[in-house]
């Protein structure tokens, strides 16, 4: 019921419309033409090869996969993103800050049921951290690097990273806190035997 | 596209089993209901009612070991998949290389207006949970397409597996309509039980259609090949009786 009435809300409620209204159109173009992948589903979302190959590893070889099967997972992972980001946002609001930090990630997918992701998300988060900060030719903000796909927009990437080095001093602390004392995993569905505790 | 391999599965399967003689649509329909009211009336049964009701049970209890040991299987699967992950995380040097490019990531948490400011960091994080999702909605599809003997991932695999697992509630209105009454919604838990042995014959989500004769009947009145399945799977029921018979 909470989760329901979380999606309820005004302006995530008019995202999914908006994304229900998409989804009907890109599956027109892929019913047009047998190959899935169609340059509006591009221009807003993921790579479809890329979520091809992902899709592969969970499968045994030999099988295949439909074009609106890939069209719906593509679908689902967008949705999958925006969900999490929202509600990591208000989560930010919430302890009055603006930025969105990983942390605000991992409470969020605890707030939302993902229960099995907090403790992989959690380690990975700080082995992250680990080798972004053992490089000895960075110094205080600059230590965390942006993002090396955003070549793309270089202007628009060293304008956010230059925006946000005051909140990541300020948010120092409380990171390498956190790292020290990383999140207990919640079990999920019968997820009663972690041999790697 | 999508529904033109099951019929042809279902066709197959139905072959082996169909009796000669041929049933009008009104009649089928009508036996369907009295079985799923639990053979009250032995009726349309040549065998006398008492003796289908200890070989029905039969055919109970074993439908439903089969299921747990689906579930089994199934819960065994997630879980390997979570020490698999486990794993691969900790063993991960390689952070600048990623299977989701970041600034596609950074776009889509930035659509919803209500996302202001993203840390460097963020959108690394965002992109491995999404991986894993991918991953673990597959995983969870693919389970679906094993149940129906199947080797080619659907789009219906990926609506079951929507609809089975309750942190995927956010997904619901995503899923076109017509993948949802496919898969039954939620019913095929209920519906595998008492139809445990012909599951392993056809998709099993079809099942749920004989619970609600009246369902099924306008249904197929909308399209042709509902009106087929109709048609062989009472009689598919009726052929367990002789079947147990012989075994007996």
């Amino acid at each position: 019921m909470g989760r329901k009435a979380k999606r309820c809300a005004g302006k995530k409620d008019d995202g999914r419309e908006e994304k229900v209204a998409a989804a009907p159109a890109a599956e027109g173009a892929s019913s047009s033409s047998s190959d899935g992948e169609g340059a509006g589903t591009a221009a807003t979302g993921l790579p479809m090869a890329n979520l091809v190959r992902l899709m592969r590893q969970v499968i045994p070889k030999g099988v295949k996969i439909s074009s609106r099967a890939k069209d719906l997972t593509h679908d689902c992972a967008v949705e999958f993103v925006g969900f999490l980001a929202g509600e990591a946002s208000e989560l930010a609001r919430a302890q009055h800050r603006r930025t969105i930090s990983p942390e605000d990630f991992t409470r969020s997918l605890q707030a939302l049921g993902f229960d099995d992701y907090v403790r992989p998300m959690s380690t990975y988060i700080s082995r992250y951290r680990e080798q972004a900060t053992s490089p000895a030719g960075y110094s205080g903000g600059f230590a965390r690097r942006p993002p090396p796909r955003a070549t793309a927009a270089p202007c628009v990437s060293d304008e956010e990273t230059r925006s946000r080095v005051p909140p990541h001093g300020e948010h120092g602390d409380g990171w390498r806190t956190s790292v020290n004392t990383p999140a207990p995993g919640g079990h999920g569905y019968d997820y009663t035997s972690p041999d790697n505790m | 596209m999508e529904p033109s391999p099951q019929p042809m599965g279902v066709a197959a399967g139905g072959s082996q089993v169909y009796p000669a003689s041929a049933y009008p649509p009104a009649a089928t329909v009508a036996p369907a209901s009295v079985v799923s009211a639990g053979l009250q009336s032995g009726q349309p049964f040549p065998a006398n009612p008492g003796h289908m009701s200890a070989q029905h049970q039969i055919v109970y209890q074993q439908a439903q070991q089969f299921h747990q040991q689906l579930q089994q299987q199934q819960q065994q699967q997630l879980q390997q998949f979570w020490v698999e992950r486990m794993t691969e995380i900790e063993a991960t040097t390689d952070f600048k290389n990623h299977n989701l490019p970041l600034a596609r990531i950074k776009k889509i948490m930035k659509a919803d207006e209500d996302v202001r400011m993203i840390s460097a960091e963020a959108p690394v994080v965002f992109a491995k949970a999404c991986e894993i999702f991918i991953l673990e909605l597959t995983l969870r599809s693919w389970m679906h397409t094993e149940e129906n003997k199947r080797r080619t991932l659907q789009k219906n695999d990926i609506a079951a597996a929507i609809t089975r697992t309750d942190i995927y509630d956010f997904l619901v209105d995503i899923v076109p309509r017509d993948e949802m009454k496919e898969d039954g919604i939620g019913l095929p838990r209920a519906g595998l039980p008492p139809m445990g042995a012909p599951a392993d014959a056809y998709p099993y989500y079809y099942m749920p259609q004989q619970q609600v004769p009246g369902s099924g009947m306008v249904y197929g009145a909308q399209q042709g090949h509902p009106v087929t399945y109709l048609w062989q799977e009472p009689q598919q029921q009726q052929e367990q009786a002789p079947e147990e018979q012989q075994s007996a």
